[in-house]
């Protein structure tokens, strides 16, 4: 596999939320607004790129029995280094995202790349990788939060753009949204990759 | 190296070092973080409240600040957590010197659903507040709210009730504070 296919595949062929379903609790619990899914987005990305980047260069050391609690003790440090910078730096962001920080320790995209990729391959395919699979999350989230951003509030990155006279639906910034608009992209994909077979 | 060892001894580096780079992000990021948290607070009373400096005191379970412009003492503001529609509501409720008058109340944290309870963080609903004097207050629907009266949200009555409920149940707190402490 050559370095370009394994950084762009993270971001179509295998992208964690469209084509895996992997991390559904934060693509569904964060994408009301767009905001919220950038900040998630680079948080994920940072994550992903520190952890990998560790295990990666660990790898020869880490013994098999153990490397479950080694991974997750690494994601679980770099997740609390991002939770406090948040917390110091951008206190609104962070009030906002809540306990879904934290909860990136369990996003199973992070511990499934150190499974699959960066405990088996070296440093740099391993942060490309990692690179490659954060973007393609971020990118979903980004897709998801703006449709039920733009149709539930009438509004984009908090700007108004679709006038008064819109009538917002706001069911689609509420949970049950998140479900609709996803189950509907995941059929459009299915059906574009349908017909360009 | 025996197998097991290695095992024990990997864990317990990757540990420790987990645990040593977290404390020291921590200790040089907590006064940051605090100073957030405080600045938040101070923000939100100075909204309300005309002072020059401050006091934070402890009442019960609740923080209590003592605002005094030129000496006096020119309002009491009261910070409570109560019961919401879903999760706790955090509000900071102000009053004046002589705790007779509500001056305003602002939402420092709430999970209401987004779009319907969340309203209770809208500047309409939080002003209706501003001024009352007769307490309890009274939550009321389709009608035109009358002194004691506070109009509920659309869609939201138990988050609007939540609000009335903590409002009032500070109040009885914040003058009982009042009579003890003033």
């Amino acid at each position: 596999m050559g370095k370009l296919k394994i950084f762009l595949k993270g971001l179509w062929e295998e992208n964690p939320v469209f084509r895996l379903l992997l991390g559904m609790c934060p693509t569904l619990a964060v994408t009301g607004y767009l905001s919220n899914a950038i900040a998630m987005g680079l948080a994920v990305i940072f994550v992903l790129v520190c952890s990998s980047f560790t295990i990666s260069s660990l790898r020869r050391f880490i013994p098999e029995e153990v490397r479950i609690p080694v991974f997750v003790v690494i994601i679980a440090t770099f997740v609390t280094l991002a939770d406090y910078y948040l917390r110091a730096n951008f206190p609104v962001i962070s009030k906002k995202l809540g306990p879904y920080v934290p909860l990136i320790v369990v996003n199973c995209i992070i511990l499934g790349r150190q499974e699959a990729f960066a405990s088996k391959n070296p440093v740099f395919l391993s942060v490309l990788d990692a690179l490659g699979m954060g973007i393609g999350f971020s990118l979903a989230l980004i897709i998801l939060s703006s449709i039920r951003e733009i149709l539930g509030a009438g509004t984009i990155l908090g700007i108004p753009i679709l006038g008064s006279r819109f009538l917002p639906w706001l069911v689609l910034t509420l949970p049950p949204g998140a479900f609709l608009t996803l189950g509907a992209l995941l059929g459009f994909i299915q059906f574009l990759e349908k017909r360009s077979k | 190296m025996n197998y097991r060892v290695r095992m024990i001894v990997m864990l317990l580096v990757v540990s420790a070092f987990s645990g040593g780079s977290l404390s020291y992000m921590y200790e040089n990021l907590k006064e940051k973080i605090a100073e957030n948290l405080r600045k938040e607070i101070e923000e939100s009373v100075s909204n309300l409240i005309v002072f020059d400096n401050y006091q934070e005191k402890k009442w019960k379970e609740n923080k209590v600040f003592v605002c005094y412009k030129e000496g006096k003492v020119s309002g009491y503001a009261i910070i409570g957590k109560g019961e919401g529609f879903q999760g706790k509501i955090t509000l900071l409720l102000a009053m004046d010197g002589k705790g007779e008058r509500i001056l305003g109340i602002d939402i420092l944290e709430s999970q209401e659903t987004p779009g319907l309870g969340a309203k209770i963080d809208e500047d309409w609903f939080k002003s209706q507040f501003s001024g009352k004097g007769k307490f309890p207050l009274k939550l009321v629907k389709l009608k035109k709210p009358e002194e004691e009266e506070i109009e509920a949200i659309t869609g939201a009555t138990i988050s609007s009730r939540a609000v009335v409920n903590l409002v009032n149940s500070l109040v009885e707190e914040l003058k009982e504070f009042i009579e003890q402490n003033g």
